[in-house]
């Protein structure tokens, strides 16, 4: 009896972090549609409702939601709500807000047709990707042991729940930044130069931020900020530069960025002092100018040139902004790298706090 | 090839569009834009880098990426609703606007962009 009690229970906790992983999946599936969709915006594929990214994206709401039915069903079981409380809650908004807002959104393209990047609509989808995306991040992250401990498995855990964040995050920030939101109906652009600072402020803080949750959440061990890395400039390869042909001769260039993250983890797997901490997270800070090309060429374009950013000039612009532009960020960019490093080291104290020393205080 | 391909449809003898000109129909990729008067515009074929206030409204269909040999085209209903001269500009611009062979008509009359346009006019009587 008391065997199958326990026997029941554990399967409960697998479940539970199995619904987890399935949140997360699907926010990794809406998120990277939803940067497809972008390309397919700028790429100017004629748009209805139901394109091939919207398909994805609203898929990825599926498994979300169904990963979300697992963990609603299982939180009341053992210590499962006490311990996960905070990320049960973030989930069940987030799921509520990713469900809400795909009928807002059919019924706004239905009245207004091509609808911009920052829309009511688009603004609920993001919030709830960023909300249900935390949520299941933060509960992988305490119940890791019911997996198996390699270190491939939690490589792909820590992918699976760090990149969903990430990208989420970042199209929350891409919408206030990127000049893609002026329509026939509304103009809900940013002003060009509180974009340009907001992306030198904010992708850095990012970055930084994500690339050291994943060293510091793994025991520091090597490895994992290169494959979060790597994640994510694939991810953005596949979503953003793949689509463009024109870009096509540049991927050379970006896959480069892969570089100085690798770099860094070198460094820090041989020392992971203060000095050397700090070090990499301005590194990482700077990276932001290189990370999210193509997208944000449109964002200083608008400073810099002002020239329109069409297919097959994305990458001369880009380029030519590297020399105007790049210097004039750079130490911002640095000072904000480290910051998102320090902020991370506050808020996965709270994560996983037993594991990590007291480094950065 | 362009990145984009725009085909402009002014009215410089009118300040606002309002049921004067109707779109009947059209094959470009994108929906087509009403220019009011006062937007800010491209200017001198400058691919954004300059701009300049319309004087007067346009309609602009355009389509991108636009192939070779590719066959756009746009239909409209206007009604004049003042007697006089009725006059319409043309034209149309590829971007990214790289040389004079980037725009028709390539000499004639200049509008308020500072670009070429083909224009056409009728008398309108009661």
């Amino acid at each position: 009896m008391n065997y199958s009690q326990n026997d029941s229970v554990a399967r409960n906790y697998r479940m539970f972090f199995l619904g987890n992983i399935l949140v997360s999946l699907g926010i990794l599936a809406v998120t990277t549609g939803g940067s497809w969709d972008i390309s397919n915006h700028l790429l100017n594929k004629p748009e209805t409702f139901f394109s091939t990214p919207h398909f994805v994206l609203y898929s990825g709401v599926m498994v979300a939601l169904s990963g979300a039915i697992l963990v609603m069903l299982n939180r009341s079981v053992g210590k499962i709500k006490s311990e996960n409380n905070t990320s049960i809650r973030l989930v069940q908004i987030g799921i509520a807000l990713l469900l809400g807002a795909g009928p807002f959104d059919f019924l706004w393209h239905s009245n207004f047709g091509l609808d911009g990047l920052l829309s009511p609509p688009h603004l609920i989808l993001i919030c709830g990707m960023v909300f249900s995306s935390v949520g299941s991040f933060l509960s992988i992250m305490r119940n890791q042991n019911l997996a198996h401990n390699s270190y491939l498995l939690k490589n792909i855990l820590t992918i699976l729940s760090i990149i969903p964040v990430w990208l989420s995050v970042t199209g929350l920030f891409f919408s206030f930044s990127l000049p893609f939101s002026q329509t026939d109906y509304f103009d809900f652009n940013p002003n060009p130069i509180f974009g340009a600072i907001f992306a030198t402020i904010a992708f850095p803080f990012l970055i930084s931020m994500m690339l050291s949750m994943a060293y510091l959440i793994n025991d520091k061990k090597f490895g994992f900020i290169s494959t979060v890395g790597a994640a994510l400039i694939i991810i953005n390869m596949a979503t953003s530069i793949i689509p463009n042909p024109w870009l096509h001769p540049t991927i050379p260039f970006y896959l480069l960025t892969m570089m100085p993250i690798i770099l860094c983890d070198l460094i820090l797997k041989l020392s992971a002092n203060k000095t050397y901490l700090y070090f990499t997270a301005g590194i990482f800070g700077m990276l932001g100018y290189f990370m999210y090309y193509p997208l944000i060429t449109h964002i200083y374009n608008k400073i810099d040139t002002n020239q329109i950013v069409s297919a097959s000039m994305t990458s001369k612009i880009y380029f030519e902004m590297v020399l105007s532009v790049f210097p004039v960020i750079v130490i911002p960019c640095i000072v904000m790298g480290m910051l998102g490093t320090w902020f991370c080291y506050r808020v996965s104290r709270s994560i996983v706090p037993a594991r990590i020393s007291s480094q950065l205080s | 090839m362009a990145d984009i391909q725009i085909m402009s449809i002014a009215f410089p003898t009118i300040y606002q569009i309002g049921d004067k000109a109707k779109i009947i129909s059209y094959n470009f990729t994108q929906s087509p834009r009403y220019i009011k008067t006062g937007d800010e515009i491209g200017y001198d074929y400058s691919g954004g880098t300059k701009s300049i206030q319309a004087q007067y409204p346009s309609i602009e269909a355009y389509s991108r990426p636009v192939n070779p040999g590719a066959h756009y085209s746009i239909a409209l209903k206007i009604t004049p609703d003042t007697v006089g001269n009725f006059t319409i500009f043309a034209k149309t611009v590829a971007i990214p606007h790289t040389s004079n062979n980037s725009h028709f008509p390539y000499s004639g009359i200049k509008d308020h962009q500072n670009e070429y346009v083909e224009s056409f006019s009728v008398i309108v009587e009661q």
